[in-house]
């Protein structure tokens, strides 16, 4: 009987033994997979990992694989393999002495299925212009991260590009939102919220299902007027109450219809003023967009940001033209 | 003994094995340190060459951590810091320099490689972002006895033009200024800019030309607008009136062709253009059915080939006559039916 108790309770000191030791051997297999540093962290690839798995666990952004990527040098995980995973921004701007990192935003208005115009683009075209991002490595951002970046608090992939549609047109919908989903893109639509509804407009049911799909919503005005410019016999008394007008009423209505707040506005005709820009602040506002052609360094004047408008009788090589992505400068 | 044995079990076969298992992991743990030091050595070589020095630096603090206890890397580090530092400040003194000066390009260009060297400079970013892109408003700060319309007066030449002042200062039309406020002064461009085409002086022009008939003229006064502001849709309108009503005048003509041109180029929901197009095709049918019966009579005298000419000529009329289809296919067969039997005759 005595015997028997002292089988157990020996039984019993190596069994907790093993349940100490067990935690203690897992930590060490841990430590020489894993080692978190405060700005930056190494892993040792398993097989089930990916350069977006690890983004999405280490930088909370499964978009951000291209940051492990750049900074190992690597296309692609190999198993075993010993990465650097930098937590925080390690080249923001990309300034370098020979120039520095400019970020181009695509901006359309209408699309067809066949016939092209100045303003309205071919659904072949644009189906061949977005394959050529997706096929030379291009990355299409999010104002969120334009801004961020024209801030220089964020560092964005080499080849960022930024696509921007203007109106609310249904083309937009039937011709351009597929064709961006099949590409894995994501644009941002500047509506005019007096147009929405209307016969070649989109409708509120369809800006909101490309709301949801991810689409960037913001603000054109109302009614599209130009706003840097008096109308008619308008005072000016009268001018700055209508400024007022087309800035907090499509504001509040993309609120009310999307429960989005903008942020972003695309001045109509590309015009703008101080005092348009001004009652832009003054509603919170933190960038607004013209449609002067050219790339923007991370200096440009958050309120003038350029855009490219695509023309629908552009050939892709005239289409290329407009994706700068590095400015030549002396920063010596 | 059974206890000592025991013990010694332990020891030998659990403990052992355990220690010796660390020891082989901080090998492999120094092992991979080691390789992943030398490769960000290299880097760090190439960034250093190209005095990418932000680059280098953050590649030498992480083989810092690999390496804590070596007493050259920490210096490297300590050394580089106070050049980066060194670099920004004299870049970022002589951007000032510039600036004070008026010359804003090359105060431009040391401000960008202060941030080239320091990323997180919050003046040189201050510089470009703010000070390089032109105010938009200036600051006026009240002084007793000022009155919103007054202020207007001073800046504005015109006392009536209080509103702009008020509404960017968030103030009651009818409050009295505290002496010592600052308010935003913005500058009134609309009254210096020009617009580029004046829309409603076009549209103007457009309807005016409209109601004179003159719709030739009219259309490249609407395209203008348009090419303009794509989405107007009151030149929409006047566009689609003008093509409507040229369709119309050339059906008086009796010139049905060109008139169904000009109804097919009018957006197909305006009103009455599918009831015009409708009036159209039933002239071509009414043309046709006189082709057609013409064909019909040669048939009956025998003239085939004569038949078949009048329902190919209603059929250009009117392509969608389905009768005209049918016995030009039929009068055909017929016909080589004939020329066959003329073969074997």
């Amino acid at each position: 009987m005595w015997l028997k108790a002292n089988k157990i309770n020996s039984l019993f000191k190596y069994l907790s033994l093993f349940c100490i030791l067990l935690p203690v051997l897992t930590a060490c297999a841990a430590f020489s997979s894993k080692r978190i540093y405060k700005d930056f962290v190494i892993v040792k690839a398993k097989s089930e990992d990916s350069l977006s798995s690890l983004a999405g666990e280490y930088l909370k952004d499964m978009s951000k694989g291209w940051v492990i990527a750049q900074f190992n040098g690597i296309k692609n995980i190999t198993t075993g393999e010993k990465l650097i995973i930098p937590i925080k921004p390690f080249d923001r701007g990309r300034l370098r002495i020979y120039g520095l990192q400019t970020v181009p935003i695509l901006t359309y208005h209408r699309f067809s299925r066949k016939k092209a115009d100045k303003m309205v683009v071919t659904e072949a075209s644009f189906d061949a212009q977005m394959k050529y991002l997706k096929e030379n490595g291009y990355h299409v951002i999010k104002l969120d991260q334009l801004l961020d970046l024209l801030n220089l608090k964020y560092q964005a992939q080499k080849k960022s590009v930024v696509i921007t549609i203007d109106g609310g047109w249904r083309s937009c919908h039937e011709i351009a939102f597929p064709i961006l989903k099949k590409y894995g893109f994501q644009a941002t639509l500047f509506i005019y919220t007096d147009f929405i509804g209307r016969k070649k407009a989109m409708s509120w049911e369809q800006v909101k299902e490309m709301s949801e799909n991810g689409f960037d919503i913001q603000c054109h005005s109302k009614t599209h007027r130009n706003l840097a410019r008096l109308h008619g016999d308008e005072t000016l008394n009268d001018y700055v109450k209508a400024l007022d007008r087309e800035i907090s009423l499509s504001t509040k209505q993309i609120k009310q219809k999307l429960d989005k707040q903008c942020k972003y506005f695309a001045y109509p005709f590309g015009e703008t003023n101080s005092m348009v820009i001004e009652v832009l602040k003054k509603y919170g506002y933190h960038a607004a967009f013209t449609i002067t052609r050219g790339s923007n360094p991370f200096f440009i004047n958050n309120f003038m940001i350029k855009r490219s408008v695509i023309y629908g009788t552009f050939n892709l090589r005239e289409f290329k033209k407009n994706l700068i992505v590095f400015t030549k400068a002396d920063l010596k | 003994m059974k206890r000592y044995l025991s013990r010694t079990f332990f020891l030998t076969f659990i403990m052992v094995p355990f220690f010796l298992g660390c020891a082989d992991l901080m090998k492999i743990q120094d092992r991979d340190n080691h390789i992943l030091t030398e490769k960000l050595q290299t880097k760090v070589k190439e960034y250093e060459k190209l005095d990418d020095l932000q680059l280098a630096l953050f590649h030498w603090q992480i083989i810092g951590r690999l390496n804590p206890k070596d007493i050259k890397v920490e210096k490297k580090i300590s050394n580089l810091k106070t050049k980066i530092d060194k670099e920004a400040k004299r870049h970022f003194n002589k951007g000032l320099v510039y600036y004070k000066q008026n010359s804003l390009e090359s105060a431009q260009k040391e401000f960008l490689i202060t941030l080239r060297y320091q990323p997180d400079h919050k003046d040189a970013l201050f510089y470009l972002k703010e000070r390089f892109n032109t105010n938009n408003y200036m600051k006026y700060t009240v002084k007793r006895g000022d009155t919103i319309s007054k202020i207007a007066k001073t800046f504005y030449r015109n006392p009536h033009l209080y509103f702009p002042i008020a509404y960017f200062n968030d103030l009651n039309l009818a409050a009295i200024l505290m002496p010592g406020t600052i308010l935003k002064i913005i500058t009134l461009e609309p009254m210096i800019t020009e617009q580029l085409i004046d829309i409603e002086k076009e549209l103007n022009v457009a309807r005016d030309l409209l109601k004179r008939k003159k719709y030739n003229d009219t259309l490249p006064v609407l395209e203008k607008i348009l090419d303009y502001d794509p989405t107007n849709s009151e030149a929409e309108n006047l566009k689609n009136t003008a093509y409507y009503k040229m369709g119309e005048m050339l059906y008086l003509k009796k010139e049905y062709r060109s008139s169904l041109k000009m109804f097919k180029r009018v957006d197909p929901d305006y009103k009455g253009v599918k009831e015009s197009i409708s009036k159209v095709n039933l002239r071509f049918k009414k043309q046709a059915d006189e082709h057609y019966r013409k064909g019909v009579k040669h048939y009956i005298n025998e003239e085939l080939k004569k038949a078949i000419e009048e329902w190919e000529k209603a059929l250009t009329v009117y392509p969608a006559h389905q009768d005209a289809k049918k016995y030009i296919k039929a009068t055909k067969r017929l016909l080589k039916k004939l020329d066959k039997i003329k073969d074997t005759n």
